[in-house]
């Protein structure tokens, strides 16, 4: 099963092994993802993943160890 | 090495003014000033040079223009405040040296009229602060719509990365957001020219502007580009801007 991680900022890179392919190949006609900071995904270039987390633009999501809850976030802007 | 000419400067910004169009001459100067020590018992003079290197924009010819956008409301501008500079000497294309400073300072401008000729304007610019060569991330350019250039990244080679942070700076000298909220354009970087990442974000603009952002012991990844984005897209926006950076050294 693919890890799951959460993007700790905004993060754009070629939208399946596929489009690495042609990335690596300098192919100017790449289709692009775009994941936004805060979202969850489980489809980051593997050969991306240790420079993202070792430089915390990633973090890995541990099952069992939810994140944020918007049912909180939500009480919380209640006051 | 090689040699340039004046058709190969790309660009001079004061702030978000720019002056290229209305500028035939600079001079780019830095001096050091000296320091009689000679101590009594010799007649020998021991001369020492000061430890700072104060840098100067000086010599500047060019023409007076009354535009909103040009060289008088940029003089005028800078009565009281400091500004970004950003020089491009070597063309306007990412990869080439841009010389930048976020404390540009007026210290003298001048008009001058004389019979059968153009009205002249020249300024004296100082610098306070830091003074860098920088690196071209995004030249001068007219873009319509979002945007970014990492399909045509800038690789700052093996050693062009660094681990103490980097001066980003950034001038938008025309901007019209045909309904759009805002513009924001961002400084991206990554390790392998795969996966791109934010690396500094400049303020939001409505209008024309610039900027300088610094960031210190952060990592800055070889490859970079720039990235900008029309918040609440509407109509054709289009702005014109350059980004430049200069990747600090390691800690001595």
């Amino acid at each position: 099963m693919a890890k799951s991680y959460r993007a700790l900022c905004s993060l754009r890179y070629p939208d399946g092994p596929a489009e690495v392919a042609k990335r690596k190949a300098r192919d100017p006609d790449v289709k692009w993802k775009e994941v936004p900071e805060g979202a969850i995904t489980t489809d980051i270039p593997s050969e991306s993943i240790s420079w993202l987390l070792e430089q915390g633009r990633i973090e890995e999501i541990k099952a069992g160890v939810p994140g944020p809850s918007p049912t909180k976030v939500k009480e919380a802007d209640d006051g | 090495m090689a040699k340039y000419g004046s058709a190969e400067v790309g660009f001079l910004l004061v702030g978000p003014y720019n002056l290229t169009n209305v500028s035939s001459k600079i001079e780019d100067s830095a001096t050091r000033t000296t320091e009689d020590m000679t101590p009594f018992g010799t007649s020998i003079a021991v001369v020492a040079a000061s430890p700072v290197v104060h840098f100067e924009l000086t010599g500047h010819e060019g023409w007076y223009d009354d535009a909103a956008d040009s060289i008088n409301a940029a003089m005028v501008g800078m009565a009281s405040t400091a500004t970004i500079l950003m020089m491009a000497v070597k063309g306007n294309t990412a990869g080439k040296l841009a010389v930048c400073s976020s404390g540009a300072i007026r210290t003298g401008y001048k008009r001058s009229f004389a019979v059968g000729e153009y009205h002249k304007a020249s300024m004296e610019l100082a610098i306070t602060g830091i003074r860098d060569e920088a690196t071209i991330v995004y030249p001068l350019t007219l873009t319509s719509g979002d945007g970014s250039t990492e399909a045509a990244d800038l690789d700052l080679g093996a050693a062009g990365g660094g681990t103490t942070g980097c001066n980003v700076y950034f001038s938008c000298t025309q901007l019209a957001l045909t309904g759009s909220t805002n513009l924001i354009v961002t400084f991206e970087d990554s390790s392998d020219a795969i996966t791109y990442a934010p690396q500094t974000a400049m303020t939001a603009l409505t209008v024309v502007g610039a900027e300088y952002k610094a960031s210190v012991d952060q990592t800055v990844n070889r490859y970079v580009a720039a990235k900008w984005v029309f918040t609440g897209l509407a109509g054709t926006p289009t702005a014109t801007f350059a980004l430049a950076v200069k990747v600090n050294a390691p800690h001595a």
